[in-house]
């Protein structure tokens, strides 16, 4: 469905990325894994078409897919963001199912499935960090792109919370959407993924199933932890 | 390929901006903005009364001091002028919320993602600062509406002119701060960088204008050369052309710098295409000539028949003004003789041959001072700075009769007493505890949640904002009171009017040319008449009078009028109709009549092609008498005229194609209903009747 190839992008004389590909099939929960500092938010918001690249190129569906026409089929959630601070959570919502002409009730679904009820009147500066989270994953679906990108999802989120947000991000990927998560935490990242890219010092280590990367560094029955400090 | 559900191109527009006006309502700066903009625009306001009473205590028995009464120059210009300074130091802030409160959150990643061009996305914003800035007026406006509920005199050309000077500026400043937000990173940063523009040009504007050469000509960039134009009455096609340009370009740099994904080396590709292209544009807007002075006592224009004799000529002038820029000399000159030149003349052209002399150097040129004029092959010199001189000098050169006076109605002035106490007690207090309910009212939060239950997309602060917008409008609304036009287009042609009550003559609905009109037509009453040579007779007799003798002729007592229905009683406003003389040997009269009471007494005040007259004319139990009469108004036959009547009170102003001919102060205040009158064989097709009462 999205094919990242040899994608190339430096900060000056400092390398990001280097010669990156890989590929996601649709429904599929693809998870990059890397260290902090290792390029997965440089990655992704290369992919979304927010940060220019030295090389590479982006294909859907086997065509190219130009940077004006990104938006079409990816949305990028970034971590780390308070948008409209001073406006309620239900303001930010109703702009964007405003936007992609959600009625109330698809409106309401995702409002009740990320558990964002409680805090709609709240403005958004007053939000804890989980509930930023969760707002920031539910106007992510209530976009109607094919391809969701999320900067680490969980971040904020206690042990239940993560498990029931997984949950969510599962029953909307078996639903036909495609998500590519950058997660940190790798028992995360091994519980909710299908696939998994390794990315360390803006290369990758390996792509594949938490199976198929065991076998290839020959350590069966490892931790995702193991397996990913082995191949990188 | 992509599928269509993706490609949501058609995105509404609403939400966004929606969400732009909740951002800018939702900051502390407009609402800072407007508490600071209370006590500047309220003590500027009445400070601007004070003096004007002032100047107007000495003229209120003096005509001639009168004249020198302007509302626009003493009241609005000063009034807007402290508004200007709130918009220059404060409204950056506003506008730069728009933009960088967005980039500061991280925010703007999320809405570059949007299904919106970027171009929506800054025209939007842009929209919003529009927006902002009208609720940033509300003082200014308010001001207005207090000078008028004082009884002073206002001139809406005036008005709308100056309000759109300020609002172009307000917009320019506005498209500044979204494109220094868009190439910083904070809005503290975006902030200094639009001060440092708007302070920039302001200082521009004191420290170098009237200097000569080429400090002259960057004095002329600064941003608050865009207001004084507009503050002289004068609306000027290049300048509007120019400030939109401007507008336009600043916007387009945003929308270049606003998109995070693309290389700076392209970002700067763009913005020098979009620089060009401002900069081509300007050039060729310069060019433009075309201006109008809006001003009631024509500051900016010679007398009428000088600028029609001056704008008969074909030749070119060519002008040589021998004084340093900075030379009080010139600076009289190009306002009383070479501005307006250029504005009448098709072909003119003024070259100050003195331009890199500095005023004080000039002491020992004989030929300093000189301005040579060269029409043709004939020159002639002066130091005048006089047109009363200079125009009999042009029309020598040119071989031309100086022109013979065209009366027409010398601008009285306007002169007003008033302590503005009501000024201060609304600016400081009533108006800044209305802002502090707005602003607390924006901060409430909803009460429930109840937003996806049903489809509201209007939320708390929107409705803030549509309460203060229609308070505003609620307020300022007597003042500009939309008018009631008697619609013709659902009448019947040939028959009887049914928004108009005929009482007197034969009125009926026809058709011209697939308009619908209102005709009077007295030829049938002419031709059952075996006298129509007496009227001829008696024009023979007494001239301009003959009409009062024919009144004394029973038989030609005949004034045929229509009533509205729908004006029960009209106090104050103005009543404007448009009419055409067909045909009438005896007169071609149309007339606006109003105080009808039910006695049947009224008043009318008339045009007629035939007389070239307006008149006021009192019925009183049947019998017409003549209370004001002004000759030489201009009433051509077969051609459309615009005739107007306003009414404060007992006072009352006829218009004749927009020129004010005629004032009368009535022994009590006009109170009845009204309508359309005209008068013995006239044949006359009247449209656009339309009545804006004022309380």
């Amino acid at each position: 469905m999205l094919r990242i190839a040899s994608l190339t992008k430096y900060y000056g004389e400092q390398r990001a990325l280097e010669d990156v590909g890989f590929s996601v099939q649709e429904g599929e929960v693809l998870g990059l894994i890397g260290p902090n500092g290792a390029g997965k938010t440089t990655l992704l918001e290369a992919i979304a078409g927010l940060l220019p690249v030295d090389s590479g190129e982006i294909r859907f569906h086997d065509q190219l897919l130009p940077l004006r026409r990104r938006r079409e089929v990816i949305f990028y959630l970034p971590d780390g963001v308070r948008p409209y601070a001073d406006q309620t959570a239900e303001q930010v919502l109703a702009f964007f199912a405003g936007v992609y002409r959600r009625s109330a009730t698809e409106a309401s679904e995702i409002v009740s499935m990320v558990g964002l009820r409680p805090v709609l009147a709240k403005r958004i500066h007053a939000l804890s960090k989980g509930y930023n989270r969760r707002l920031l994953i539910a106007l992510g679906f209530l976009t109607r792109h094919p391809i969701l990108l999320m900067d680490e999802p969980f971040d904020g989120f206690d042990l239940r919370q993560t498990r029931d947000m997984m949950a969510v991000l599962r029953r909307v990927a078996s639903g036909g959407r495609t998500l590519l998560l950058s997660i940190h935490q790798l028992r995360d990242a091994e519980q909710v993924c299908d696939r998994l890219v390794l990315l360390a010092d803006g290369r990758i280590g390996g792509v594949g199933t938490l199976d198929e990367l065991r076998g290839r560094a020959n350590r069966p029955g490892a931790s995702l932890e193991d397996v990913f400090l082995a191949l990188t | 390929m992509l599928s269509p559900e993706t490609r949501a191109r058609g995105a509404p527009v609403w939400p966004l901006f929606a969400k732009e006006l909740r951002e800018i309502v939702s900051g502390r700066a407009l609402w800072t903005l407007l508490l600071l903009a209370c006590p500047l625009v309220g003590y500027s306001f009445f400070q601007a009364i004070a003096l004007y009473a002032e100047a107007s205590a000495a003229a209120v028995n003096s005509p001639v001091l009168a004249t020198s009464l302007s509302p626009l120059d003493g009241i609005l210009v000063p009034t807007f002028g402290s508004f200007y300074v709130a918009v220059t130091l404060l409204f950056p802030f506003v506008a730069i919320r728009a933009l960088g409160e967005e980039k500061q959150s991280g925010a703007l990643r999320l809405l570059v993602q949007l299904p919106y061009r970027t171009v929506t996305l800054v025209g939007v914003k842009l929209a919003a600062v529009f927006f902002a800035w009208l609720l940033c007026a509300t003082p200014v406006l308010s001001s207005v509406l207090i000078w008028w509920m004082m009884g002073g005199h206002l001139s809406s050309a005036e008005i709308v002119t100056l309000f759109s000077g300020h609002l172009l500026y307000g917009l320019l400043i506005g498209a500044v701060a979204l494109f220094a937000a868009s190439i910083t990173e904070s809005s503290a940063t975006a902030a200094i960088v639009t001060l440092a523009f708007t302070i920039a040009s302001w200082v521009l504007d004191f420290a170098i204008a009237g200097r000569p050469g080429w400090l002259e000509w960057f004095a002329r960039l600064s941003l608050t050369q865009v207001i004084r134009t507009f503050e002289q009455g004068l609306l000027s096609a290049s300048l509007v052309a120019g400030v939109a340009i401007a507008i336009c370009a600043f916007a387009a740099l945003a929308t270049v710098w606003l998109p995070p994904g693309i290389a700076l080396r392209h970002k700067l590709a763009r913005s020098a295409a979009c620089v060009a292209a401002a900069v081509v544009a300007l050039l060729v807007v310069t060019q433009i000539k075309a201006s109008t002075d809006v001003t009631e006592d024509r500051r900016n224009s010679f007398a009428l028949a000088d600028a029609k004799q001056l704008a008969s000529l074909g030749g070119p002038l060519a002008v040589t003004v021998h004084l340093a820029p900075e030379d009080p000399r010139y600076i009289d000159l190009q306002r009383n003789v070479l501005a307006k030149l250029e504005r009448v003349m098709p072909r003119v052209s003024i070259r100050l041959a003195a331009a890199r002399q500095r005023f004080a150097s000039s002491a020992g040129d004989d030929a300093y001072g000189e301005i040579e004029y060269r029409y043709g092959a004939r020159s002639d010199t002066s130091r005048s700075t006089s047109p009363r001189e200079i125009l009999p000098l042009i029309y020598a050169l040119a071989d031309v009769r100086a022109p013979a006076p065209i009366p027409s109605a010398e601008f009285p002035g306007y002169p007003l007493v008033n302590d503005g106490v009501l000024a201060l007690v609304w600016f400081l207090t009533v108006l800044p505890i209305l802002i502090v309910l707005a602003w607390w009212r924006s901060r409430r939060l909803p009460s429930n949640n109840q937003m996806f239950l049903k489809e509201v997309v209007m939320n708390s602060s929107t409705k803030t904002l549509l309460i203060i917008a229609v308070s505003v409008v609620a307020v300022l609304l007597p003042a500009f009171a939309a008018p009631i036009k008697v619609d013709l287009t659902n009448e019947t042609a040939g028959a009887e009017p049914k928004g108009l009550v005929p009482v007197v003559g034969v009125w009926r609905i026809e058709n011209d040319a697939g308009k619908k009109l209102l005709a009077v037509d007295g030829r049938q009453w002419k031709e059952g008449q075996s006298s129509a040579g007496i009227a001829d007779k008696a024009r023979a007799l007494y001239g301009e009078r003959y009409a009062e003798f024919l009144d004394r002729v029973q038989a030609y007592a005949y004034y045929p009028y229509v009533v509205a229905k729908d004006v029960e009683d009209f106090k104050n406003g103005e009543i404007t109709v448009r009419f055409e003389g067909l045909s009438g040997r005896i007169d071609q009269g149309a007339g606006i009549l109003f105080n009808l009471k039910p006695n049947g007494d009224y008043l009318t005040i008339r045009a007629n092609c035939l007389e070239n007259n307006l008149v006021l004319w009192k019925f009183e139990k049947g019998r017409r008498s003549s209370v004001e009469w002004v000759r030489n108004t201009p009433t051509a036959s077969r051609q459309w005229h615009d005739l107007k009547v306003r009414i404060a009170g007992s006072r009352v102003e006829g218009y004749l194609d927009g020129k004010l001919y005629l004032q009368h102060t009535l022994p009590a205040p006009v109170s009845g209903k009204i309508g359309l009158w005209s008068k013995a064989d006239s044949y006359m097709h009247f449209d656009d009747f339309t009545v804006a009462a004022s309380e």
